[in-house]
């Protein structure tokens, strides 16, 4: 279908004539993305892609939408893989326009945003107040108000900066009726520190360990929980492009513990947590370490060689990277002498690495900048076996995930980048964020392999009863298929969309929940 | 590489529109950390690197034809390279998005969808050698009185390529001026091509005449051969990139002379002290890194290969293994030293510098073909400039300075532009 | 014919219409009008409540979920104020699991915080207590009702310390929320598999144990809850810092909640302080001698080396509040840390805020610190002339690691005075309506304080509503509350 004149006027009315394009070119960067099982281009363009300035004018989009029988799907920065229209007749909206910090509340440690506030922008500005913003592995250039209200939100530096699902405050919402909901305190002119009540909390539909990926209406500002940063004010580079590092601040330790077995490193971890002594601790498959140690994958491809590689796939796989940090000399010289005792009580030692690569981790951990460079090897990375539960369950969870992977990884098939693609993070202390992500392509043996693989996680974290899984997540067509066995969440999904937030499906429902079960696998 | 040879790096972006940004290490804050002028004017996301490498695929692909709105897209952008930079941080010239839209550009001419502002440069090209469609007769006019050699006919150790810019910009004689004169008080044997100077080609191939590099490439080789020169010295950053990138990269073509930036030969001849600063210049300033001189200029050699698919670990490698335009070995540091060493002068710098930096807004053709986007681009870069508390923006680059101005005046801006050239030989005169 | 129903769910001596049980739920310490419930009902499983659900629905009889077995009750949200029953979970008291690793516990709702930290302390663990909560106060109920803890640090969000939960919507339907909804569904087979339902959120796109807290009951009936717990410190000191404004102790807080520095941690007046410590009759005269504001830091430690964490901490605790010119003390007018620490570990038998004067009526609000000081302000003009503005106990707690703050005015009355009785709803009318005007966030919205926020937001309010009837359709779950 194309759009009737009248439905494109009435967007023009709404946003200006130069902020809407139905020109097939512009139209193409809108319909691309990563990540897809067929290839980067998706099957649905949108009939138009338009950039509201601001919360009425969304409205205002969104009641065209209602009006002329369209759908919409909204983006901030357009980075996750999910940020395609998913069906027909679909306008898009591209919230690059609206791009502002709104405010960072300093005492109260919060930061007001737009969706197209990018995360290394919210950092920066945060970090000159003494504070940190959360930022998810899709690295510096995704838009926090989108990871909080509509995707995940887990980031490897969740051991004190939790995850944006607990990161959210006060929320602006369009739904798709157009009705501007605020909840929280916004919603009666208070201010934007909170998100839950008056009453219930409305948090609770507006996401859950996924977001609706857009699927739910229109979100156009936050409240964001940032965390105390006792690093400089405005980090210092390091390095050159593209091994930049920051240079490591006083009070602040960067290392890279290893230990024999995955049992000895979840009784660090235990100690770590109790003990109170880590700003972050992050574990990544020795590969992805290299890679982020290498500028090319040229080089890299030498050094993997000649041997010369600095990480360890075998001797360096139980390793955690730490950093400390005290807000005091005192609070960080005892947080370092507990930690490394610590290390040595559980039997682990540290690797020696030069300070130029102390510093490119460091960074790496800081700005999270792993998963970006995790394209280059392949172009592609595909992530599954995700999971949140208890530290105690590292070892079973590594060992089920590798064994698993392991059967999908060779000739044909899924890249060997050390069989294994663990990466493992506390969140809060309090449980234990697992995730397997991996370099893939676009050959078709290899994403078969993916998809099989990423299926059988699922049924297999059920059978081997190891947690509620994020990744996939329930997105779309997997939430029938995962629901199920977890008290029928994907219904309670469908409900929600359909009898409380979108009665007419006006919302992209692709990567949400469709009106109408779809089975892809039973999972049970 | 053609367009159709380079699918499968269009096909590699992810669209993570890292390119829209400066490296995202370099983000010190809100402001001040886009890196892509043609974004920032289009905003839709056409206008990037990444979303004109997907269109460059989507035309590659059949889907999508010319229209206005997509070459308008094509055009706006001043082909500054901040997109390549951001853009290899991570995926190390998987993608290399400006080389993409330098191949869509080309296509765009091939299939007669040039933009009828370039075609009109061009015809003023091939008419005249230069942009401008000014006289070749004039085009040593601004060095009447200075009494300086023809390289074409004696032979000097320096061979100074003025460029098109500083040729006929009258306003900007002063400058090319100054650097004559500053190369004469330190006893430098140099001449040019006078009125047989010809264009670098550069421009040409940005707005996708790539055949006029070639041209111009070939022709510059045969006089430098002819001349004998040692060094070859270019003021004009534009002209600096082609030589040291474009060239080798994209003409195939060996100079087999050094080539200098005159900021990187003023630089040494303080070193050998043959410049001395006697003067006192009290000023507050800000460094203007031109993309040309610094993340464009840096020499990258020809490549010639295959991108594969290694089978242990799988991964892209490039056999043979081809250089990376990460932007480290522009010329950044010659600029500063030099303001450093003038007396009275401090320099503050702007967030976004060196392979970083924020592009005028007048390279590839853009200013000619819109130029609201270059002066609007302009502007953003005075304003950052101002953030410094600079009194003068200083730059190393004509088409820079004449933007700046231009940006200025459109819009009552008081900050004062200055080519390097004007602070070097401000220094050098005695008072009075 | 209703009451042998119910009685064939649960068992006859569990179903009770007697005039004397009803009344216990007719009125409490509100303002709330009273009502009587036909029935009382006592549950002791989950497939009970699913069952008196299904038969409450098909009847449409109000349930009103009660978990705490006893009284005082105070805001008014278990009063039937359309008749049906009370539904009592208090004899649902098992503790079903406390993880010394993971740090968390699993109960019904019936525990209470007595019962629960008795179990935590055997095995090094204690619980995140609201300050001095009443002795028979059910754990989850408290946690549902967003009471904040007296441990902002250990509060990352709202819904802290509950993590994940097993409800029973009005629609009949029970439901697992967290990780506690992954599989296999056996609660102990979970556990023997080595989780440890330690994670809130999900499942899937929806975090519904956020929208059955703060609903008074009115979504759903929840029927165990998995809490987290903090660590039994070795050693633990409490620090009193005083000043004449709150200020500068608001500017310490701040500083306290960025480094996460201290467990216990909030600040009050010199009428709270006193009305927390003193006996009967001597709470005025306390005041008086009090400093006028006290913030309140307990330093603990524990783990490898508790004694160099305790110096390390302490040093850092003096040096902030010397740079704020304000005295660190252990003690105030002969109240010790330790005392006020014990106290807050093992609250009284009767609730402190009924001591003064036998009634108090508490508004409270979600707000930030750096506002309190213009709602103290607001709250003295309201009173002035109407209640001696010495007597009000403020209580400010920091939650959400500092982010947001618990703003509690206390006025304390004599019940058995109608005029004043009378003149102190008045004013807590009249008070929460200025306060709601000056950017006070009536989060927990009781009684009259639901009509203050759900009118302003109307769009939100209509969402709510819509959630409402997605898991309580026929509104047999609390009706009167909120805005349903
Ligand atoms: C390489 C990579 C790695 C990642 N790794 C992680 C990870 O480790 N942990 C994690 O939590 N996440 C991860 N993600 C997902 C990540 O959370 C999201 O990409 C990001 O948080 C969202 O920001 P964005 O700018 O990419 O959003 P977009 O791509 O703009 O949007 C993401 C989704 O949300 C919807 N959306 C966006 N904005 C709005 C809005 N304002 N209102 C309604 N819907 C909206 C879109 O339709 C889309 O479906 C990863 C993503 C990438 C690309
Ligand atoms: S061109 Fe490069 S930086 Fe830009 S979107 Fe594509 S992959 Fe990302
Ligand atoms: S070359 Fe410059 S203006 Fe053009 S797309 Fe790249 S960053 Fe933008």
């Amino acid at each position: 279908m194309a759009l009737s004149r009248d439905a494109y006027k009435a967007l023009q009315a709404v946003v200006g004539s130069k902020y809407v394009s139905e020109d097939p070119g512009t139209l193409a960067g809108y319909h691309y993305s990563w990540g897809g099982p067929n290839g980067r281009w998706q099957p649905f363009v949108p009939l138009a892609v338009v950039l509201p300035e601001d919360t009425s004018q969304v409205q205002g989009v969104v009641r065209v939408c209602n009006r002329y029988k369209l759908r919409f799907k909204a983006h901030s920065t357009g980075f996750c893989s999910l940020a395609f229209p998913g069906v027909e007749d679909t306008i898009m909206v591209d919230l690059r326009r609206m791009n502002r910090i709104v405010e960072i509340d300093e005492k109260n440690m919060f930061a007001v945003i737009e969706p197209y506030a990018i995360a290394a922008q919210i950092q920066a500005e945060a970090m000159k107040r003494g504070l940190d913003c959360h930022i998810v592995s899709a690295g510096p250039t995704h838009s926090p108000l989108a990871s909080a209200t509509s995707v995940w939100g887990i980031g490897s530096k969740g051991l004190s900066q939790s995850w944006n699902e607990r990161n959210l405050f006060g929320v602006e919402w369009v739904l798709p009726t157009g009705e501007v909901a605020r909840l929280g305190s916004p919603g009666v002119g208070a201010g934007w520190f909170s998100g839950d009540g008056p009453g219930p909390g409305l948090r609770g539909i507006v996401r859950g360990t996924n977001g609706a990926y857009g699927g739910n209406g229109i979100f156009t500002r936050i409240g964001l929980k940032l965390y105390p940063w006792v690093g400089d004010e405005r980090m210092e580079c390091t390095g050159s492009q593209p091994q930049i590092g920051l240079k490591i601040p006083e009070r602040m330790h960067f290392s890279l513990p290893y230990w024999k077995n995955w049992e000895d490193m979840t009784a660090a971890a235990y100690k770590i947590v109790d003990n109170n002594v880590a700003f972050s601790v992050l574990r990544v498959p020795p590969d992805c370490m290299n890679w982020m140690l290498t500028s090319t994958n040229d080089e890299y491809q030498e050094a993997f060689h000649k041997g010369s590689v600095p990480i360890d796939r075998e001797e360096h796989l139980h390793a955690w990277q730490a950093i400390i940090a005290g807000h005091s000399e005192r609070e960080f010289e005892y947080r370092k002498k507990v930690f490394e005792q610590i290390v040595k009580d559980t039997g682990g030692k540290f690797l020696q690495l030069t300070v130029e690569q102390n510093e490119i981790l460091f960074a790496a951990n800081v700005r999270i900048s792993y998963i970006p460079r995790v394209f280059r090897p392949t172009g592609d990375f595909s992530t599954s076996f995700g999971m949140e539960e208890s530290i105690n369950l590292m070892g079973k969870l590594h060992r089920t995930g590798e064994n698993l992977l392991g059967k999908y990884i060779g000739p044909g098939k899924l890249p060997d980048h050390g069989r294994e693609g663990f990466w493992a993070w506390l969140n809060e202390g309090r449980s234990l964020h697992s995730e397997n992500a991996f370099a893939v392509t676009e050959e078709p043996g290899v994403q078969a392999a993916n998809m099989a693989y990423v299926m059988e996680s699922c049924r297999v974290t059920n059978s081997e009863a190891l947690g509620v899984q994020i990744l996939p997540g329930y997105m779309g067509i997997f939430a029938d298929s995962l629901g199920p066995a977890n008290f029928n969440a994907n219904e309670w999904m469908r409900k929600v969309k359909y009898e409380v937030v979108d009665p007419d499906n006006v919302a992209d429902h692709f990567t949400y929940i469709f009106p109408e079960p779809v089975v892809l696998m039973p999972t049970e | 590489m053609s367009l159709s040879e380079r699918k499968h790096q269009m096909m590699q972006c992810i669209r993570c529109s890292a390119c829209k940004w400066v490296t995202t290490p370099r983000i010190s804050g809100w402001d001040f950390a886009t890196g892509c002028p043609s974004m920032e004017y289009g905003e839709f996301h056409s206008y990037s690197g990444g979303g004109k490498t997907i269109m460059a695929a989507a035309l590659e692909d059949g889907q999508i034809g010319y229209t206005d709105e997509m070459l308008e897209a094509v055009f706006t952008c001043s082909m500054c390279g901040s997109c390549q930079i951001s853009c290899n941080l991570n995926y190390g010239g998987n993608v290399e998005p400006m080389e993409n839209m330098r191949e869509l550009r080309s296509r765009a001419v091939e299939d007669g969808q040039s933009d009828p502002a370039h075609m009109m440069l061009i015809d003023y090209l091939k008419r005249e050698d230069n942009i401008f469609g000014k006289p070749k007769a004039d085009r040593s006019k601004w060095a009447e009185g200075l009494d300086i050699k023809d390289a074409l006919e004696e032979k000097t150790e320096v061979y100074l390529h003025v460029g098109c810019h500083f040729s006929y910009d009258e306003e900007q004689w002063p400058v090319i001026r100054a650097a004559a004169k500053i190369l004469q008080a330190a006893g430098v044997d140099f001449g040019f091509a006078k009125k047989e100077e010809i264009c670098c080609g550069g421009r040409a191939y940005e707005m996708g005449y790539q055949q006029e590099l070639k041209n111009y490439s070939e022709s510059l080789t045969g006089r430098l051969k002819d001349a004998g020169s040692k060094i070859l010295l270019t003021c004009c950053s534009d002209c600096n990139g082609t030589f040291k990138q474009l060239y080798p990269q994209a003409a195939d073509c060996n100079l087999d002379i050094e080539v200098l930036h005159i900021t990187e030969y003023i630089e040494r001849l303080i070193g050998k002290g043959k410049i001395k600063f006697t003067r006192e210049v009290p000023l507050q300033v800000t460094f203007h890194d031109p993309c040309h001189l610094g993340r464009l200029g840096e020499p990258l050699k020809a490549w010639k290969g295959e991108i594969k698919m290694a089978e242990d670990p799988r991964m892209y490698v490039t056999d043979p293994v081809r250089e990376v335009n990460f932007g480290n070995k522009g010329v950044y540091d010659s600029p500063r030293n030099i303001l450093q060493a003038i007396p009275g002068v401090t320099l503050t710098e702007m967030p976004r510098i060196r392979e970083w930096t924020y592009c005028c807004g007048s390279g590839g053709g853009a200013k000619e073909a819109f130029p609201d986007f270059a002066l609007t681009t302009g502007r953003e870069r005075l304003r950052e400039a101002h953030s410094t508390g600079a009194q003068a923006l200083v730059t190393a680059c004509p088409w820079c300075e004449r933007n700046f101005k231009d940006a200025a005046a459109e819009s009552g801006d008081a900050m004062v532009v200055y080519d390097i050239m004007e602070l070097v030989l401000q220094a050098m005169e005695k008072t009075g | 014919m209703a009451k042998e129903n119910l009685a064939m769910i649960v068992g006859k001596d569990q179903v009770s219409d007697a005039e004397q049980i009803l009344s216990a739920y007719g009125s409490d310490e509100s303002f709330v009008s009273p009502g009587l419930p036909a029935y009382v009902v006592k549950v002791k499983t989950a497939q009970q409540v699913q069952q008196i659900i299904n038969y409450a629905k098909e009847k449409r009889m109000p349930v009103i979920p009660v978990s705490s077995p006893g009284g005082p009750r105070l805001r008014g949200d278990t009063i039937a104020s359309q008749g049906g029953m009370i539904l009592d979970l208090s004899g649902m008291d098992r503790i079903l699991n406390v993880d010394r690793m993971d740090k968390i516990a699993v109960i019904e709702p019936g525990v209470t915080f007595d019962q629960l930290e008795q179990a935590l302390r055997q095995k090094g663990l204690r619980a995140f207590k609201p300050l001095l909560p009443r002795r028979t106060k059910s754990v989850l109920a408290s946690y549902l009702e967003r009471e904040p803890v007296v441990v902002p640090r250990d509060h990352w969000d709202a819904i802290d310390p509950l993590v994940t939960m097993e409800v029973i919507f009005g629609t009949g339907d029970l439901f697992r929320t967290g990780s506690a909804s992954s599989p296999p569904a056996d609660l102990q087979k979970q556990l023997d598999a080595g989780l440890r339902q330690c994670f809130a959120a999900g499942p899937g796109s929806t975090s519904l144990s956020r929208v059955v807290q703060g609903s008074q009951g009115t979504m759903g009936v929840v029927t165990w809850g998995s809490v987290i717990c903090g660590i039994l410190p070795e050693i633990d000191n409490t620090w009193f810092l005083t000043a004449a404004t709150p200020e500068p102790l608001i500017d310490l807080s701040y500083q306290l909640s960025r480094r996460r520095l201290g467990e216990e941690h909030f600040l009050v007046n010199a009428f709270q302080f006193a009305t927390m410590m003193a006996d009967k009759g001597e709470i005025a005269a306390l005041a008086e001698k009090l400093p006028a504001w006290i913030l309140t830091v307990k330093l603990t430690a524990g783990g490898m080396l508790p004694e160099e964490q305790m110096a390390y901490q302490e040093k850092d605790l003096r040096e902030l509040a010397q740079a704020r010119g304000v005295e660190l003390k252990s003690a105030v007018m002969g109240i010790s840390g330790k005392a006020l620490a014990e106290l807050l570990d093992n609250p009284p038998e009767e609730f402190y805020k009924m001591k003064h004067r036998g009634a108090f009526q508490d508004i409270f609000f979600t707000t930030t610190l750096d506002k309190t000081p213009g709602h103290v302000a607001v709250m003295e003009e309201v009173v002035r002339h109407h209640y001696p503005s010495n007597e009000i106990g403020i209580y400010l707690q920091p939650m959400v690691q500092g982010s947001s703050c618990h703003c509690e005015f206390n006025l304390a009355y004599d019940p058995t005075d109608r005029a004043k009785t009378s003149n102190l709803k008045a004013l807590y009318l009249d008070a929460g309506a200025k306060l709601a005007g000056n950017e006070a966030f009536f989060s927990r919205p009781y009684g009259p304080w639901a009509d203050l926020v759900y009118g302003k937001n109307g769009e939100a309010t209509a969402l709510l509503k819509r959630v409402k009837k997605m898991l309580d359709p026929e509104g047999i779950l609390n009706p009167g509350r909120l805005c349903f």
